[in-house]
């Protein structure tokens, strides 16, 4: 089971650019959770992970393990090979 | 025979007794200097002038002090009705129908040594000589000496071989508008005006910010302009400068080299701060100090990007201040660099508001603004210490 947690904030306009690509896939790739958390809303769940210097993240879990965190603005073809190259 | 040489000498006697003398011209090349007591700038340009009559004796300045001599005043009246120009400040030089208006070493210097030898090399008219009764009347070629030069309202004089101020004006304007360190703010000023339930209070307030924004910067870059306009022919003054806009130029370029597509997750305190200032904002019951509110974000987030921008504005009124123009025309080039600037923040504030989304612009724009706003700034500092001569734009 495949969970992808993407963690950015509203002031961020590479979080806001990335929208649009990570809405693509997750439409295409419907049968893993997705799940968004906020840096400044959802700060007591993403303290805890130690997201670092740069935003957007990605952690992708498989069976509840992370398993590959990745950090920045990328095109939607990087994005995807990212999440599915584990 | 005798009767007749002693009527010629007779008529010759009458004309030099009665003084119809022939009037003598020289064949000098006359050009007027306008100046005002106690102008610091216009004695700096004296100095230059006196040097390069004393090494020209060809030429022939005629110094005309116009702050507090009511004949020169009048005179100048006359000429500014002639060759149909406005002389508001000092100094101004006219060599034939050009007016330099200011003084800067080195830029201004090759300016007139440029204007003069054109002048003399095309035979140009001498109109104020002409007035004046110091050329012959009729001599000379009308002609402007800024050929392929053309004269635009409130933009003033633009070579339209090189376009180069507006299109400085224009590129370093957007260059320092991609600069996101004010951006952050703004995008989380819109999310929380998608708050509000009334339409135009989310105009009035982001407008609002926008509009302080500009006024701030435009504020600073007038300010900063009269400073290197009045300093402006302290050598030192012009390496401080050239100092900022090559340190300004490295960090950007190293940003571009360091930073990784993305967003720098601003430090926890300074973040947290602010979103409890903005969130204080909208909480205001009174509106009236909601708009308050705004004004003394804007002005104290953009104090913090005005370092950030790291001197492109400071650069631009640097090169701004050596070029020969009116204060309406200073003033509109820096409106149209404040229009650059600005732009990205009102696409983005207009599209959230018509469509409740907020939309950001990708990071690999900002990242290539750092690196082309990087060079330009390296190569400014150069030219304006090694030739500050080619700042003037008109090659």
């Amino acid at each position: 089971m495949k969970k992808i947690v993407i963690i950015s904030a509203v002031w961020c306009h590479a979080c806001l650019t990335m929208r649009k690509r990570n809405k693509a896939l997750k439409d295409k790739y419907s049968d893993w959770t997705w799940v968004d958390y906020d840096l400044d809303l959802d700060d007591e769940i993403v303290e805890p992970l130690k997201i670092g210097k740069l935003i957007p993240v990605y952690i992708i879990y498989e069976n509840n393990i992370e398993v590959k965190r990745i950090a920045g603005e990328m095109n939607l073809d990087v994005l995807e090979r990212e999440l599915t190259n584990v | 025979m005798f009767k007749k040489i002693l009527l010629i000498l007779a008529v010759i006697g009458t004309i030099l007794t009665t003084g119809l003398s022939v009037k003598a011209y020289d064949d000098k090349t006359h050009i007027y200097f306008f100046h005002a007591e106690g102008c610091i700038i216009c004695a700096a340009e004296t100095k230059y002038l006196d040097q390069l009559e004393a090494s020209d004796p060809n030429l022939v300045i005629h110094r005309y002090e116009i702050a507090f001599s009511p004949e020169n005043q009048a005179m100048l009246k006359e000429i500014e009705e002639i060759l149909n120009i406005s002389i508001k400040s000092t100094p101004s030089l006219v060599i034939g129908r050009k007016v330099i208006v200011g003084f800067t070493k080195n830029s201004t210097e090759a300016n007139i040594e440029s204007s003069l030898k054109y002048f003399r090399d095309n035979n140009g008219k001498d109109v104020i000589g002409e007035l004046l009764g110091f050329v012959k009347p009729g001599s000379g070629v009308d002609i402007n000496i800024d050929n392929g030069i053309i004269k635009l309202p409130f933009f003033g004089e633009i070579n339209t071989k090189t376009i180069s101020l507006p299109l400085l004006a224009i590129v370093l304007g957007t260059l320092d508008g991609f600069n996101p360190c004010a951006m952050w703010v703004l995008l989380l000023l819109i999310s929380m005006l998608f708050h509000l339930e009334q339409s135009w209070k989310r105009w009035f307030l982001g407008g609002l910010f926008l509009l302080t924004t500009a006024v701030m910067y435009l504020t600073f870059m007038v300010a900063w302009l009269n400073v290197t306009i009045l300093f402006g022919t302290i050598t030192y003054l012009r390496w401080l400068i050239a100092a900022i806009a090559l340190i300004g130029g490295g960090a950007n370029i190293r940003t571009y080299l360091k930073t990784k597509p993305g967003c720098e997750v601003i430090d926890d305190r300074k973040r947290k701060k602010l979103s409890k200032r903005v969130k204080e904002i909208f909480s205001q019951p009174v509106f009236i100090l909601a708009s308050f509110g705004v004004i003394v974000l804007a002005v104290s987030v953009n104090l913090v990007e005005l370092i950030c921008s790291a001197g492109l504005p400071v650069i631009f009124t640097q090169v701004l201040s050596i070029q020969n123009m009116t204060g309406i025309e200073y003033f509109m080039y820096l409106l149209l660099y404040l229009l650059f600037f600005i732009a990205d923040d009102i696409i983005i504030f207009v599209i959230a508001m018509k469509t409740t989304q907020l939309t950001g612009i990708s990071t690999k724009y900002s990242r290539w603004a750092h690196l082309v706003g990087g060079i330009i700034m390296i190569i400014l500092a150069i030219l304006m210490v090694l030739k500050p001569e080619w700042l003037m734009l008109k090659f």
